[in-house]
């Protein structure tokens, strides 16, 4: 998946993968305790993936 | 050697009839089932701790050809088990326990919060509202000149005075998005603004405005669908893009974290 490709699925109808990960990564019914991993410790640093994610951090941290 | 695994949670609602769901093939290809808890059904599946555990994960999330594959796997768990019910409150992405006696036992200590989020979002759906304005992006405002004269500074004036003006015009679109938002809200169960998504993100060159999203009663879905449309009608400097429905993702919030 490229940036291209992701931008063609937000062109062509086809579910967005920004508009999926705005919602799977920042909302959702978050359980913490006993998870594996804490989707807030990851330093995620892919530069495509970057600003995904930090317009989800800045959404939740308004909360 | 026995490979590690942990559990995997897309999902919890109510009543749901796990047989309907085991064809589907969850993140990683182990079928899916469901835990219960007294009227409460989680939609899982088993995954690998080789590709789903914690430094496998820290890994996995920075590839996102894995990301997609992931969250569109997951989004379609989802869908399907929202079809077989009127309530379920979808997890977030790589929601993983170290036991199936793990995530049941959560479940039910959460059973009050989790059956109150339920609730909230019984026979609702989740539809995503954007307007792009075709507004210019900012450009970066020049430095003031260091010695005030010569002939850059009347250039320097000019181009202060344009992008003065390309400003106030983005505050009022702000203005008019923001008044855009709240005619939407009329009649919606509940509502959340995201923040608009990167130019480069959106594939759009257009500016995002507004990235909203809203809580419908799905028996109120066609009253939602004409509201849009006379806001089309009343904000022509706006394109506005409905999209959904989504379960609801947005709103399936546990009171207690």
């Amino acid at each position: 998946m490229t940036l291209e490709s992701a931008q063609q699925s937000a062109a062509t109808g086809e579910t967005s993968l920004v508009d999926l990960l705005d919602r799977l990564l920042g909302k959702g019914v978050v359980i913490s305790g006993d998870v594996i991993i804490s989707l807030a410790d990851v330093d995620l640093v892919r530069i495509q993936l970057s600003a995904v994610i930090q317009s989800v951090r800045k959404e939740m941290s308004s909360l | 050697m026995v490979t590690e695994t942990g559990t995997y949670v897309y999902a919890v609602g109510r009543r749901l009839d796990g047989q309907l769901l085991s064809e589907l093939e969850g993140v990683g290809g182990a079928p899916i089932r469901t835990i219960d808890h007294r009227d409460l059904n989680a939609v899982v599946s088993t995954v690998d701790l080789d590709e789903f555990g914690e430094s496998a994960l820290r890994k996995n999330l920075e590839n996102l050809d894995w990301v997609e594959q992931t969250a569109r796997r997951h989004d379609e768990i989802v869908r399907r088990a929202a079809a077989i019910t009127t309530a379920l409150a979808p997890f977030r992405l790589v929601t993983i326990y170290r036991s199936e006696d793990a995530a049941t036992n959560r479940i039910a200590e959460l059973y009050d919060d989790l059956v109150l989020a339920l609730d909230r979002i019984d026979s609702r759906s989740e539809w995503s509202v954007k307007a792009f304005s075709q507004g210019q992006p900012l450009p970066a405002a020049p430095a003031a000149a260091a010695d005030g004269g010569g002939p850059g500074a009347a250039y320097l004036e000019r181009r202060r005075a344009e992008i003065r003006e390309l400003q106030e015009a983005a505050s009022d679109q702000q203005v008019l998005a923001d008044q855009l938002f709240w005619e939407l809200t009329h009649g919606v169960a509940a509502t959340r603004r995201l923040a608009p998504q990167d130019r480069r993100l959106s594939g759009r060159s257009a500016n995002m405005a507004l990235n909203a999203t809203f809580l419908v009663d799905d028996d109120r879905s066609t009253e939602f669908f004409q509201l849009v449309d006379d806001l089309r009608a009343r904000y022509p400097s706006f394109d506005i893009e409905v999209n959904g429905p989504w379960p609801p993702y947005s709103f399936a919030v546990l009171d207690k974290p």
